[in-house]
């Protein structure tokens, strides 16, 4: 009896149940202050080559002299398939390869879309290994169009230029694969899908025709982009692109020799999120980082390499920028030393991190030094969760707390004797009790509202693209007033008791939810975490109700003043709740990053990341984060609309 | 007859070695690689370069135990096909059985345990001898207390192990265990232990069985390096420390005659060289350290030995002056047994001197002239012409009824 009863004794005690909410927000603080001393030296490492195997850099690359001629001749080629018919030059390419002595097939494939259709063809060919012995295979990339839309002359020329030069080589270990995609992100996708699988069953939204050719297990793919024409054009650096669907990413050995192959051996600089001059300051390594984090939360393809990421097949894409002193041989040459290296693999890629933050090209934060920057802001919301669990445990506050009336006679407390050894005190009943918590009630809210997060999901990846804008207008309009209904109708007239478990359920749902998901794809839960972050501060706001209706009965000064202090408390805080709720966030990301494509061209991209790419963002908005906000809006204004004889 | 003619003192000189304590009557080589994988590509050419060297030096290839985890010559990877170098001028190819000149060849290479038969209880067997009795005597060490044994082993390793395949390795302690088995079981008379490895140094400080050299090629701690990589081939071709240990042995062991001393090779290693530590341990031997720097490398890495006549009996200083006189009775007894025919048989002398056979070979020839009498002689020749005559009536018998 003794120590229980202390400890549950303890659990009232005053300090104890004020110190949550300055926890929470001492948790949120320290996760963002976690994420900017990543940068400092003493906290993210230099990269190193982990796999033994690897050797990069290690070859003489003879891929030179007359093969350039052949390049050159190629990217013609290239150029006069360019002014064809897709079909013409679907077979064109199909011609060349097959010259080569590659084994070509093609692949068509659909989508269908927010009412639209994105179609293309796949052309690809196989380079047996001559002493290879076909269990495993690398893929040599270049898609038609880059991920901005422009033709990818120079790198579809370099690509067959690479198959003929690797034809004549007899030194792989592994098949090559040859891929020329329609477009750098469905393409792959339906390709990369269609190794993977051995029959396709065409769905309404989706028809990939399967792949007649392929070869062994993906060990590595590299994709070209270098859109130069026909008269060429010669670059300064060479952009690496390596984050792939949902924030995976390749292992980082596959970076790592990219970048020790292009820069120690080749003499070319590297960069990454097209950060040109990266002067490897506190600043532009923030800088990396944040663009890295935006990439990857937002989840879609960056490149043709994105789509391998979810098959476990670490890729790159190579991506010339800039206007300096580096031809296509250098980047030929440099694709060759890479898949040397890749050549030289005993096992699929393992012994790098596939969980890191890059903040320069040679730089980098492991996931044991980052992770808890996500997980601790995860935390906060637990934290919140199981303090107001305790809060919905504890018994409705008795008459002693509550004002005097005149005339009334104050009932004495129900106490209690407790015994320790030789010590005897006397305890209020109320604080040794834990009131029964009806749970049906909030766990049907909680479980509803999350549910209902299933209509916005579906309504925005099976409108139309025209519709999709007013589609959304009227979901944000929705979600702004359905926490007030909630209110208004249904939390305002439960006992504060159940609110209170309603709001813990949901925090401890985000909180799970968060924290695993941050394992997954860290940016996403981070900046989520961030932009959920006011939920653990919510408390119902002060009844405007009450006040109003005692100013009706009863005139009076202190009322008036009551009601617009209350309003100046509700007012700002109900705006600030607004500006963070899902839709709105929607609304400024459109503005920042959609500047002329607008509400319909962002909304398309997330129905194509979710039926085309698979990408989980949006079900994380709807099912995970929109849900929690409206749980939190609903808890926020009950209080607005709380009659004042509730608590008697 | 010659044999009398021989000046004592030489006989007396043949006879030496019995008086000397050291001596060893065979050579035997173990040469371990113990890490596969293409990029592991040096570790099987230093073990595929001491292999050429201690062939060279005249260890015969049935006496040489070559275990190969794995083929690099044969690895798709390979850009020289069938080949495996040591050097990136590839110069020598030691896979090839002819080389570069043609009187380097070296006859192929004979791999007694290669792929997955490289394991740690192979290796112990084979250093024990403890096999079932199927196992094939190729593949066995068929050493004796008089055979000089070297052990020459490479890989990737730490402090007091080395790595077996990736999967397993072999303890300082296993290994001085398994050699001490070997002196109970007097399996070898010396024996010379050579790692190339990191913190090789560590894997010999357990040994405790006499008669063990040993050399590693870094301290604890320390880092064993590559010499240097062939941009061709893509990986690194040989390590430091056996990439000197063939320099010394291809420039100054230049024959089986050749007379330097271990000490001169064990000074070879220096820092500067090997960017290691190198290190001997020499305490196991007789002698300790003066004594065995001055012993021949050819002791361990050639096929030179001293012959032993075994006696049998107590040896005396006076044994050998027994066994001259008795080749003397034996000269002796020769030289009137080769006088005597000389004057009666003239036929005799004349067939020999035809053949131009020596004297000796008469012992043998005497058998089939011994029995020169006529009448024997007349016997022979009338039972063969009754044969004769029997094989001729039968012919005819047969030819009357194949007509019929």
């Amino acid at each position: 009896m003794a120590l229980s009863a202390r400890l549950l004794a303890l659990r009232r005690s005053p300090v104890l149940l004020k110190l949550p909410p300055y926890l929470s927000a001492l948790c949120i603080l320290v996760g963002l202050g976690w994420l900017l001393i990543l940068p400092l030296n003493e906290y993210s490492r230099q990269t190193y080559i982990s796999e033994n195997a690897i050797l990069p850099g290690q070859v003489h690359t003879y891929f030179g002299g007359s093969e350039h001629n052949v390049f050159r001749a190629y990217r013609q080629e290239v150029y006069g398939l360019s002014e064809r018919s897709d079909h013409e030059r679907i077979a064109g390419l199909g011609s060349v390869m097959r010259e080569q002595g590659l084994k070509v097939a093609n692949q068509s494939y659909s989508w269908h879309v927010a009412g639209e259709e994105i179609s293309g063809t796949n052309v690809s060919g196989l380079l047996k290994g001559p002493r290879a012995d076909a269990t495993e295979a690398m893929v040599l990339m270049a898609a038609w169009r880059n991920f901005e839309g422009e033709i990818n002359y120079s790198g579809v020329a370099l690509a067959l230029t690479l198959a003929r030069y690797f034809k004549r080589w007899s030194i792989w270990s592994k098949d090559i694969l040859v891929l020329i995609s329609e477009d750098s992100t469905y393409g792959p996708e339906a390709w990369v899908s269609a190794y993977h699988t051995t029959s396709i069953v065409p769905t309404a939204s989706r028809n990939i025709s399967s792949l007649p050719i392929k070869a062994g297990a993906l060990q590595g793919a590299v994709a070209l982009d270098y859109p130069a024409g026909p008269w060429g054009q010669r670059f300064d650096k060479l952009d690496i692109a390596y984050d792939g669907i949902n924030g995976a990413l390749p292992n980082l050995d596959l970076f790592n020799t990219a970048v020790q192959v292009a820069s120690s051996q080749m003499g070319i600089g590297c960069s990454l999120h097209n950060l040109k001059d990266h002067s490897d300051s506190y600043k532009d390594r923030l800088k990396t980082i944040s663009k890295g984090l935006i990439t990857q939360s937002v989840g879609h393809a960056t490149g043709p390499h994105s789509a391998f990421m979810p098959y476990h097949v670490d890729a790159i894409t190579l991506k010339t920028i800039g206007d300096g002193w580096h031809d296509e041989m250098t980047l030929g040459r440099t694709t060759e030393s890479l898949f040397r290296s890749i050549n030289n693999l005993l096992e699929h890629l393992h012994q790098s991190f596939f969980f890191y933050v890059l903040m320069n090209t040679n730089r980098f934060v492991s996931i044991g030094n980052y992770l808890p920057a996500a997980m601790i802001i995860a935390g906060s919301f637990s934290i919140s969760a199981l303090a107001l669990w305790v809060q919905s445990g504890k018994p409705t506050p008795s008459e002693g707390t509550k004002p005097m009336r005149p005339g009334e006679k104050r009932k004495q407390p129900g106490m209690t004797v407790v015994k320790d050894g030789k010590n005897v005190a006397l305890v209020p009943k109320e604080d040794l009790e834990v009131v029964e918590r009806k749970m049906f009630i909030p766990a049907a809210v909680v479980l509803g509202v999350h549910l209902a997060g299933f209509i916005p999901l579906y309504l925005l990846n099976h409108v139309d693209r025209s519709n999709l804008p007013y589609t959304f207008i009227t979901l944000t309009a929705a979600t702004v007033i359905l926490p007030q209904y909630l209110a208004r109708h249904f939390l305002s007239n439960l006992p504060p008791q159940q609110i209170c478990t309603i709001q813990s359920l949901s925090l401890l749902l985000l909180g799970a939810t968060l924290s695993t998901l941050s394992t997954l794809n860290f940016s996403l839960a981070f900046l989520l975490g961030l932009l959920c972050s006011p939920l653990s501060f919510v408390r119902p706001l002060p009844s405007l109700r009450f006040s109003l209706e005692q100013s009706t009965r009863y005139v009076s000064v202190d009322d008036a003043a009551g009601i617009a202090a209350n309003l100046a408390v509700v007012g700002p805080i109900s705006v600030m709740f607004v500006a963070v709720s899902p839709p709105v966030v929607l609304w400024v990301v459109k503005g920042m990053f959609f500047g002329s494509a607008g509400a319909e061209g962002m909304l398309v991209e997330m129905a194509r990341g979710w039926v085309a790419q698979g990408v989980w963002t949006g079900a994380v908005i709807w099912g995970v984060w929109w849900p929690v906000w409206v749980v939190g809006g609903s808890v926020l204004w009950s209080g607005c609309w709380r009659r004042p004889a509730d608590d008697e | 007859m010659r044999l009398t003619n021989f000046p004592s003192w030489l006989l007396a000189l043949l006879a030496l070695p019995l008086f000397t304590a050291a001596v060893h009557t065979s050579n035997w080589a173990v040469l371990v690689s113990t890490s596969r994988f293409w990029f592991n590509y040096r570790h099987l050419a230093n073990t595929l370069s001491l292999y050429r060297t201690v062939k060279r030096l005249g260890i015969p290839d049935n006496q040489i135990i070559l275990m190969l985890p794995d083929d690099m010559a044969c690895n798709p990877r390979n850009t020289f096909t069938g080949s495996v170098f040591n050097d990136k001028s590839r110069m020598l190819d030691l896979y090839d059985d002819k080389g570069a000149l043609e009187d380097l060849g070296m006859g192929g290479i004979e791999v007694d345990y290669r792929g997955n038969e490289v394991t740690v209880e192979n290796f112990i067997r084979l250093l024990t001898d403890r096999w079932p009795s199927s196992h094939p005597h190729s593949k066995r060490l068929m050493t004796g207390p008089q055979s000089n044994v070297l052990i020459y082993m490479t890989g990737h390793g730490g402090n007091e192990f080395l790595k077996f395949q990736d999967s397993e390795e072999i303890s300082s302690f296993d290994l001085a265990d398994a050699f001490e088995q070997m002196y109970e079981k007097k399996r070898y008379h010396e024996m010379l232990f050579m790692i190339d490895t990191c913190q090789a140094n560590t894997m010999y400080s357990a040994f405790y069985s006499p008669g063990v050299l040993a050399t590693g090629s870094s301290a604890r701690d320390q880092s064993s390096y590559s010499h240097h990589a062939d941009q061709d081939v893509g990986v690194a071709v040989i390590d430091r420390w056996t990439y000197f240990y063939l320099e010394f042995l291809e420039t100054r062991m230049n024959s089986t005659s050749s007379d330097i001393r271990l000490g001169e090779l064990f000074d070879y290693m220096t820092f500067d060289r090997v960017h290691s530590d190198a290190g001997v341990r020499y305490d196991l031997l007789e002698g300790r350290e003066q004594a065995v720097r001055e012993r021949r490398v050819l002791d361990f890495f050639g096929n030179v030995q001293g012959v032993e006549i075994e006696t049998g009996t107590q040896e005396t200083q006076n044994d050998w002056k027994k066994d001259l006189e008795a080749l003397q009775e034996l000269g002796a007894r020769a030289e009137s047994q080769q006088t005597a025919p000389k004057s009666k048989d003239k036929n005799a002398t004349a067939s020999t001197a035809a053949n131009g056979m020596p004297n000796v070979s008469r012992v043998s020839l005497d058998m089939a002239q011994g029995g020169g009498s006529w009448l024997k002689k007349m016997a022979g020749a009338a039972s063969l012409a009754v044969l004769g005559g029997a094989w001729m009536a039968s012919n005819k018998l047969t030819k009357q009824y194949a007509v019929k």
